[in-house]
């Protein structure tokens, strides 16, 4: 009988500490709430109406500024590239692509209308973070779109957004195709690249 | 028809056989050809379509979003026939049920009431039954006027043109780097993509890559191979690059 018991209270404290202490499950769910929020941000700012488009650009990229994993992006588009940066151009290089791949990313969104976000389910992929997917649903147009985040935690526990899926298609992996084919035609040269994001952005 | 057949059965002989040509990587071999064909369809999009489709946009939404119905019911049949071939009995029969409801409730397609009740499109064609025999990517091209193309999807939509050359004169895919050979589809797309076509044109720094990227991935060909060559870019954090970088030199 005390034997029992004893199996008992274990069973107990194993069940509450698969449900409730585990913890991939609670950071499943606040990095869904963090995604949340972060297009519900953008959403409302592309829905605003008293906001002009020049405005709502500037806002955007601060978003992006504030919520991309710029560094990491930043190195994964080189490819293998990356290898041969030092530290004076890394320099000049970090400063060029912020600007540049906020002022895309911002131009691109800008082309959708204001809507409503719908967190579908979050996958955890180890070490290289998770993948939160989500449908956005535009107000003018009848068939939602897909937007998955690629989160990943900094070291100080921090979530950033590494890439974005917009209807199947990921943005740093495009990015990384576009700088990586640039490279090869002008030798690897990264101060030529520094040159032309520096003559894209503003 | 037989001449057809014959063609088909020679190429898919050849296709199988030859694997170096087609179970290669994904590559692009011709990137100076492929260059070339890619600025004429660019200038194509830029002094034909873009100015035409913008006339096109004029019409009310609701009469566009009935002619993108009706050309989208149309490659129906087509996607049934493909599913049978994957061996996908679900998505025909899925297919078939869209057809049918589309075409008589829906009033021969102009209105998407398949959708409605929760039955969505799911495109397919013959370049993905190939994939699903076993037939890889083999080389990317750009064709005139049809736009990228891995050598396997574009002798698939040599076979989808033999089967349903009635889609083909009007329809094309679903995916804004598809150049249309059809005035009508390629207006239609031109104008509810084009704000997202101008926009990559202007803000990419290589267009061509840009489309070559977008293609691959919405035909799901993995561009980089799983991450493995990137695993550091996940391992490490990157707030104290150059320290890191240096001390590993």
């Amino acid at each position: 009988m005390i034997k029992s018991k004893v199996f008992i209270k274990i069973a107990i404290l194993i069940l509450i500490f698969v449900f409730n202490f585990n913890p991939l499950y609670g950071n499943d769910n606040e990095t869904s709430l963090w995604i949340e929020n972060l297009g519900n941000s953008a959403l409302s700012i592309l829905g605003n109406p008293n906001i002009t488009n020049d405005k709502k650009e500037i806002f955007l990229e601060e978003i992006f500024i504030n919520n991309l994993d710029i560094k990491r992006v930043s190195l994964f588009v080189l490819g293998p590239y990356r290898k041969s940066l030092d530290k004076q151009d890394s320099l000049k290089y970090f400063q060029s692509i912020e600007d540049f791949i906020s002022e895309v990313y911002a131009k691109r969104l800008l082309s959708y209308p204001s809507g409503k976000i719908q967190i579908i389910k979050n996958e955890d992929k180890g070490k290289r973070g998770n993948i939160v997917y989500s449908l956005v649903k535009f107000n003018d147009r009848p068939k939602p779109i897909s937007i998955d985040w690629w989160v990943i935690k900094n070291k100080v526990g921090i979530n950033k957004v590494f890439d974005m899926r917009i209807s199947g298609i990921w943005m740093a992996q495009e990015q990384r195709s576009t700088f990586t084919s640039f490279l090869s035609k002008n030798n690897g040269d990264i101060n030529k690249l520094i040159n032309r994001l520096n003559s894209e952005s503003r | 028809m037989k001449y057809f057949l014959k063609y088909i059965s020679f190429f898919l002989l050849v296709l199988f056989l030859n694997n170096s040509t087609v179970f290669a990587d994904i590559s692009d071999e011709y990137e100076k050809t492929n260059r070339s064909i890619h600025n004429f369809n660019d200038k194509v999009d830029q002094n034909l379509l873009k100015p035409t489709s913008k006339v096109y946009g004029i019409l009310p939404n609701f009469i566009e979003i009935g002619i993108s119905n009706v050309l989208s019911n149309i490659n129906e049949p087509s996607n049934i026939l493909n599913y049978l071939a994957q061996g996908n009995i679900s998505l025909a029969t899925f297919s078939t049920t869209r057809l049918f409801i589309n075409s008589t409730v829906g009033l021969i397609g102009l209105f998407d009431v398949a959708n409605y009740i929760g039955i969505e499109k799911i495109n397919t064609d013959f370049g993905k039954t190939l994939k699903i025999w076993g037939v890889g990517e083999g080389q990317f091209l750009v064709v005139p006027f049809l736009g990228p193309r891995t050598s396997r999807h574009l002798f698939g939509t040599i076979v989808d043109v033999g089967l349903n050359p009635v889609r083909y004169a009007i329809k094309d895919e679903d995916t804004i780097v598809s150049f249309s050979p059809s005035i009508i589809y390629a207006l239609s797309e031109r104008s509810r993509n084009g704000d997202t076509i101008d926009n990559l044109r202007e803000t990419s720094i290589d267009y061509y890559s840009t489309l070559k990227s977008i293609y691959l991935q919405s035909r799901g060909i993995n561009i980089i191979s799983d991450f493995e060559e990137d695993e550091a870019i996940f391992q490490d954090d990157f707030e104290d690059f150059y320290e890191n970088e240096n001390d590993k030199k």
